[in-house]
């Protein structure tokens, strides 16, 4: 049987939409007007053409770039995969090592005694620092770069993951004893799902660190990806070429956090509560 | 008495504030970037900024900081040292120079985007410029029959994997190599690295062939690897060149002329002294942080030939467009394009722009009775 269809909304739903609509105007509103004001402070020469194209000369090389290889030799598609590939692995490592060594170094008092002061050391040193000693252990190819984005996003996933586990409230944590919670009940039942903000939130840091760090990685050796094409675009004094790039990773970035924004409202659906 | 002492503490950090702003006012005014105007008529010494890397090319304006020759002809020098090009062109950007010794291939970038010109020419780039692979190679097996200088053949080149910095002087000989053996760059797989860089790759076991510079070439010896390729073996030549801003040709033509003056003079007195040349080499570089020793100096030294203000006159000389630089010059321009780092009517707007601007060795060559 066809489920009726009813046409009248609630003045509830009415006014969410409403609202709804207003969001997504002030959002839009908000970048038309950063790019037009990018455009006149170009076109008027506030800013030097030398420095910063206009919005509208990036659009014309991104037309170009996405069927031409000149000057970098790939196309922007060819180099967005590149670099995707490359920040995706490097993330999904970072997540897949940092989240639970953050949780076990958050309960496990011994286990936190003896990573913290490793962590402390290794956790400052920019990840460009390992290049040299990148290149003689790992050698130059897709392994030497992933690692360079692994040790950036790492660091954000295992410090959000270690506080989610100290900021759970401990009337929980007591309470779950007095009903004769083991640790690892206590750790799993408790301490996690009491994490899981935290955790999201070293996620989110884990996945800009991995974009944020990719023109480092692809300085490592590169023959392909968007941080070697902004490198070209550098070589070669193309703004438009820089721009283009940056605006991809960042246009990416955006994306992939608005998926995982997705994936967060599944799993943890009280966040937004 | 607390909000009291905070006001008190409050008023001393504004008066400090206060100083430290006047300092950094009178500091700048005493370096004299590249903005302030040329040097009046009564003698006080034109500022001009000058760039840097540390290499042969830079020599003669080194010499000529050291011996006081800038102030004899009337300039009051601050010099910047670069690692490399595109840095150093980058800073052009930002007027952070006026006048530079550089690679060719960075300066077509510069012209186009800057304005920059090249104004004078220095040693050939290509000299000490080289390409090893390893002793167990089959390039190295190969070995090099015809005595051209290029080690292995097509068979043995097609597929390796060559460590080398793209758009360079290096990129520049390594295609040259290839287009000698037949290849193109599609043949081999070329990873953008940088010399130091693919140095230590190499040393970890990556890739099959590594661009060198100095000192790692030397050093490349001892690594039990074979030079496959130079510069000369490549047979094109790209000169280093002198390159002044447009700003600084448009507003201090004398101090741009009185720089170039300065620097073909030492480059004429120490043409054939070498000795003295490794020793200045060796102070500029250990003044860089470069770990290299006097004999090393030498090797580098003796593969390069400064120029004479006759040499470069001679290339200079004729009718614009259809002067001897322009065919070495854009011929490397050509090259660029051909590689699809440049478009086509990039070239039209070089010789529109007078990217070789001869105006200043014109005037030298007048001075000295070559003209």
């Amino acid at each position: 049987m066809k489920k009726p269809v009813n046409k009248l909304k609630s003045p509830e739903q009415r006014k969410f939409e409403r609202e709804r609509r207003k969001n997504v105007l002030l959002s839009l509103s908000g970048l038309v007007l950063f790019f037009v004001l990018w455009e006149v402070l170009v076109d008027t020469g506030v800013i030097s053409s030398r420095a910063l194209c206009s919005p509208s000369e990036l659009v014309g090389t991104l037309l170009t770039k996405l069927v031409s290889k000149n000057p970098d030799g790939a196309t922007l598609i060819v180099n967005m995969l590149a670099s995707l590939k490359l920040a995706v692995l490097g993330f999904l490592i970072a997540v897949a090592v940092g989240i639970p060594l953050g949780l076990f170094m958050g309960y496990f008092k011994a286990f936190d005694k003896f990573m913290t002061p490793i962590f402390e050391i290794l956790r400052p040193i920019p990840p460009i620092a390992w290049i040299p000693i990148v290149i003689l252990t790992l050698g130059i190819g897709l392994g030497a770069k992933i690692f360079i984005i692994f040790i950036s996003a790492f660091c954000g996933c295992v410090i959000n993951s270690y506080l989610g586990i100290k900021l759970t409230n401990r009337t929980y944590i007591n309470v779950a004893k007095t009903f004769g919670a083991s640790d690892w009940q206590i750790f799993t039942k408790v301490c996690l799902p009491s994490a899981v903000n935290m955790i999201f939130a070293g996620v989110r840091t884990a996945l800009n660190s991995s974009w944020g760090t990719l023109v480092a990685a692809e300085m490592l050796a590169a023959t392909s990806g968007l941080g070697y094409m902004i490198q070209m675009g550098r070589r070669l004094i193309r703004p438009d070429i820089i721009v283009l790039g940056m605006f991809t990773i960042g246009s990416i970035g955006a994306l992939m956090g608005l998926v995982l924004g997705r994936i967060e409202k599944r799993i943890a659906p009280w966040r937004d509560r | 008495m607390k909000k009291q002492s905070k006001r008190i503490l409050a008023g001393l950090l504004a008066v400090l504030m206060a100083f430290s702003v006047a300092a950094c006012g009178n500091t700048q005014q005493e370096q004299g970037g590249a903005s302030q105007p040329e040097g009046d008529a009564d003698g006080a010494l034109m500022p001009l900024t000058v760039s840097h890397q540390a290499s042969i090319h830079s020599l003669p304006s080194y010499i000529a900081d050291k011996e006081g020759v800038f102030e004899e002809n009337g300039l009051d020098v601050d010099i910047l040292y670069f690692t490399s090009g595109p840095p150093q062109t980058e800073a052009l950007g930002a007027d952070e120079w006026d006048v530079g010794c550089i690679g060719s291939p960075p300066t077509i970038a510069a012209n186009l985007a800057y304005n920059m010109k090249i104004i004078g020419l220095s040693v050939e780039d290509t000299v000490a410029l080289s390409f090893w692979c390893r002793n167990d190679s089959d390039i190295a097996a190969y070995g090099d029959p015809d005595g051209d200088g290029i080690v292995g053949d097509a068979a043995s080149w097609r597929g390796k994997t060559i460590l080398c910095p793209l758009v360079t002087s290096w990129h520049f000989v390594l295609i040259a190599t290839l287009n000698k053996l037949g290849l193109t760059e599609d043949d081999v797989n070329i990873i953008d690295m940088d010399a130091s860089q693919a140095y230590t790759a190499m040393q970890a076991g990556q890739g099959d062939i590594c661009a060198l510079g100095f000192p790692n070439y030397i050093l490349a010896e001892d690594e039990d690897w074979t030079c496959c390729a130079t510069g000369a073996s490549g047979g094109e030549s790209m000169p280093t060149v002198l390159v002044a801003s447009e700003k600084a040709i448009s507003e201090k033509p004398d101090a741009v002329l009185a720089w170039l003056r300065s620097y073909y003079e030492v480059s004429g007195k120490y043409v054939s002294d070498n000795d003295a040349l490794t020793k200045y080499f060796l102070e500029m570089q250990l003044e860089q942080g470069s770990d290299v020793d006097a004999g090393q100096a030498a090797i580098q030294v003796g593969k390069h030939t400064l120029p004479t203000l006759e040499d470069v006159w001679a290339l200079f000389k004729g009718e614009y467009g259809k002067r001897k630089i322009d065919d070495v010059i854009y011929n490397i321009v050509d090259f660029y394009i051909a590689q699809g780092r440049y478009e086509p009517g990039d070239k039209d707007t070089l010789l529109e722009n007078g990217f070789v601007d001869g105006q200043f060795i014109e005037k030298l060559a007048a001075e000295a009775g070559l003209k």
